[in-house]
């Protein structure tokens, strides 16, 4: 897939693509795969941005300078009367095939700038700046790339000079700041020098929507909780629809299963009343609630740990272990009852009545 | 005793008020953001506020940061804005950080950085006008007498400062009846 498809340019395109594969045993590594894929993708995007242009042939076509005529007058020469009517092999000295290499590099800047409709001399506004720089940019790339090439009688390659390609990361990041103030200042102006000269602006985002999951840990972890959400989503959506379908039937359903259950209750209350009446028992609603007799057995309730012959002893049946009391056991057969309570339900358990 | 009296009548209007009591505050737009069941937008302001240090003696420049309803969504990245604080509001909603201020309207838009003034397009420190107004004027008095190919350098070079002492008697004409 080319990086120039539509689709492709979706940003969350390979975010999309990983919710396509499906849940095997190779999951995994299918998602190191597509890590792979995206990342190899934002490195052609980021490198068009930067207008390096990597793995070409030498030629300035090739680095976006514009057809100069070489057999034109220098502007130093080019007002000179002689000149004009003079023999070829007399004009050819003074024309910019036979100058410097500055020479050439003031030609193509011009052709630049003729091509946006600028004038030279108006060195004030920001697209001259901006047409300055890319032919700046554009044929000091075209020199890195003609030092690196082999001369005759030689093995190697002469190194990268650096000097050179660390001027080239400094001027593109001051014509970012150019195309940033020109973008602000007026869009249209930019889109046309931006159209001519075939920039690749790449507009920065907005601080919510930078990317975190950078290494591909990170981003296959994500990955694998989107999916989670995503088959979690589709299941209760399915489900919603399966109850959303007989809804109102299964609803009736349960009403009258529940009014049924309750006739039955309320029978089986009645015979059970009827039975107690037969009994001699009370079967109505108490008004109130029972309440002991505290104050009788007042004495008890604090004294209880010196009576002595209210403890139980070893052959009694003791109660269950609880927070209240707690049973400790000695040598032999004999056991000691520790009690920490001081409520009144709990110290009736022990009461001689029931021991 | 008058170099005192200077300084304090500084810091006094220095320490006035701040950035918080200001009844009106010029920014540019950082960030974007909706909040509530409606969504209403709201937007994160760059204020550049002046600062006066006792030290130095002089004004330095901090900014500071205030989120501002945008109910009309006027507002996009990257325009400067008229922003005024909220003494009340109708239907507050409900979130993080209060939200005091409220977008007024917007001075310069991104894209579109037209002086409200003036109603002229302006790039930094020149108007576009007055940049073909040069561009034209270059045109007209240096490159159009070189064009004609029947004269010889001299002749052209005549032209040119015919065409220039000509501009400035235009120059002088008018002064003189403007005075």
């Amino acid at each position: 897939m080319k990086q120039t498809d539509p689709e492709v340019l979706d940003p969350d395109f390979f975010e999309k693509e990983a919710l396509k594969i499906p849940l095997d045993a190779n999951f995994i590594d299918g998602l190191k795969e597509m890590y792979w894929k995206k990342y190899y993708a934002r490195r052609d995007i980021y490198l068009r941005s930067v207008d390096e242009l990597i793995g070409k042939p030498v030629e300035p076509q090739a680095y976006g300078l514009p057809d100069v005529d070489k057999t034109q007058l220098r502007p130093e020469y080019a007002h000179i009367d002689a000149l004009q009517h003079a023999d070829e092999k007399i004009r050819k000295i003074y024309t910019i095939a036979y100058g410097n290499r500055k020479d050439l590099n003031r030609a193509w800047k011009k052709a630049l700038l003729d091509s946006l409709g600028i004038h030279h001399m108006e060195e004030e506004s920001l697209s001259f700046k901006v047409a300055w720089t890319t032919a700046l940019i554009r044929h000091w790339s075209l020199l890195e790339e003609e030092k690196q090439i082999i001369k005759p009688g030689r093995k190697f390659k002469p190194p990268r000079p650096k000097w050179l390609s660390m001027k080239i990361l400094a001027m593109v990041q001051y014509r970012n700041k150019l195309i940033k103030q020109l973008r602000a200042t007026s869009e249209e102006e930019f889109e046309r020098v931006a159209k001519i000269l075939k920039l690749s602006y790449r507009v920065p985002k907005p601080v919510e929507e930078l990317e975190v999951n950078r290494t591909r840990k990170k981003w296959t972890e994500a990955q694998i909780k989107n999916r989670i959400n995503w088959e979690k989503e589709n299941q209760l959506i399915a489900l919603k629809e399966k109850f959303m379908a007989n809804r109102e039937q299964r609803v009736k359903e349960i009403d009258d299963e529940m009014e049924k259950l309750k006739q039955e209750e309320a029978a089986i209350m009645k015979r059970l009343e009827e039975i107690d009446r037969l009994q001699g028992k009370f079967s109505g609603k108490v008004q109130g609630y029972y309440q002991p007799d505290i104050i009788g057995d007042f004495y008890k309730h604090n004294d209880h740990d010196k009576i002595g012959f209210y403890l139980p002893k070893p052959n009694m049946v003791v109660p269950e272990e609880s927070d209240a009391y707690k049973v400790v056991k000695r040598k032999g057969r004999t056991r000691k009852l520790v009690v920490r309570t001081t409520d009144v339900d709990d110290l009736k358990k022990l009461s001689p009545v029931n021991l | 005793m008058v170099q005192t009296k200077w300084l304090e009548t500084l810091k006094l209007a220095s320490n006035f008020k701040t950035a918080k009591d200001a009844e009106m505050l010029l920014g540019l737009v950082v960030q974007l953001s909706r909040i509530g069941l409606k969504r209403t937008s709201i937007g994160k302001i760059k204020c550049p506020w002046n600062k006066f240090d006792d030290w130095t003696k002089k004004y330095w420049v901090e900014s500071e940061y205030f989120w501002a309803y945008d109910q009309k969504s006027l507002i996009k990245q990257g325009d400067w804005v008229i922003i005024k604080p909220m003494l009340h509001v109708d239907s507050p909603i409900k979130s993080i950080r209060p939200i005091t201020h409220e977008v007024e309207k917007v001075v310069f838009p991104f894209g579109n950085r037209v002086d409200p003034v003036t109603k002229k397009l302006a790039y930094e420190l020149k108007f576009a006008d007055d940049i073909e107004f040069k561009r034209n004027l270059i045109v007209d008095v240096i490159e159009k007498p070189f064009e004609e190919d029947s004269l010889l350098f001299d002749q052209k070079r005549e032209l040119q400062a015919q065409k220039i002492k000509e501009l400035k008697s235009k120059d002088l004409s008018k002064s003189e009846d403007n005075n």
